[in-house]
């Protein structure tokens, strides 16, 4: 992954077209603002993550009666640690 | 209450009272259109994983579990959007549902604990939103096996 510094009000330009600039730093967030033709679809990750997995978990077929076995067998993770 | 029947697509046909639905006037990502949902619970009243079928689309459903059995002390924020997208309003009981993704090995199971399905339950109405709270888009739900 390419890795670039910039300070607020500097930016990268990707392309032709894009053009990405540093509107403002705090303290743990970064404010984008982003410049890009229409057709460029312009997502959060978490957002593009999430799409990806409802696609996904939308085709997972599992009747009921297998799925109650399989709870059956579940051993629950441990608690969720904060990333 | 007038029953409604619905195509399912695990279940073939189910016969349901209309105020079952839950509607998401947002849909959910990806299936922006699907805005009316149901939620089944085969294995039993209040008993997870329950399977939230659209109403609109018969070959799309979603297996949900509750996440506080895997993070006892989950909380998400609601935003104003969020609030205005429910018709919230102040002590509506509110749940939240998180979206698995069950592979073939489904020891790999995962839910979406970063974009839980958040119901009203006092206005049967329904998002999926982005958590501010950091937390996984992909949380396995099976302890891994030691090998």
């Amino acid at each position: 992954m390419l890795v670039v510094s910039r300070k607020a009000e500097e930016g990268i330009i990707i392309g032709d077209s894009i053009k990405i600039t540093v509107v403002e730093i705090n303290r743990d967030r970064v404010r984008l603002g982003i410049d890009a033709p229409q057709d460029v679809k312009i997502v959060r990750n978490e957002l593009y993550d999430t799409e990806k997995l409802n696609i996904q978990a939308a085709f997972n077929k599992m009747p009921a009666d297998i799925m109650k076995k399989l709870m059956s067998e579940k051993e629950i993770g441990g608690n969720v640690k904060e990333q | 209450m007038n029953l409604i029947k619905i195509k399912t697509r695990d279940f073939s046909e189910v016969e349901i009272s209309e105020d079952m639905i839950l509607n998401f006037p947002q849909g959910v990502f990806a299936f922006e259109d699907n805005k009316r949902f149901i939620l089944i619970s085969p294995l039993g009243e209040d008993k997870f994983p329950m399977w939230l079928q659209s109403v609109d689309t018969e070959a799309l459903c979603f297996i949900v579990f509750d996440p506080k059995e895997f993070c006892p002390d989950y909380a998400v924020t609601l935003t104003d959007e969020a609030k205005e997208a429910l018709g919230y309003s102040e002590g509506d009981s509110i749940e939240y549902l998180v979206i698995a993704v069950i592979p073939e090995q489904y020891k790999d199971t995962t839910v979406n604990l970063k974009s839980p399905v958040v119901i009203d339950n006092s206005k049967k109405t329904a998002v999926q939103l982005i958590a501010q709270e950091a937390y996984p888009v992909r949380f396995p739900i099976f302890k891994k096996e030691e090998n």
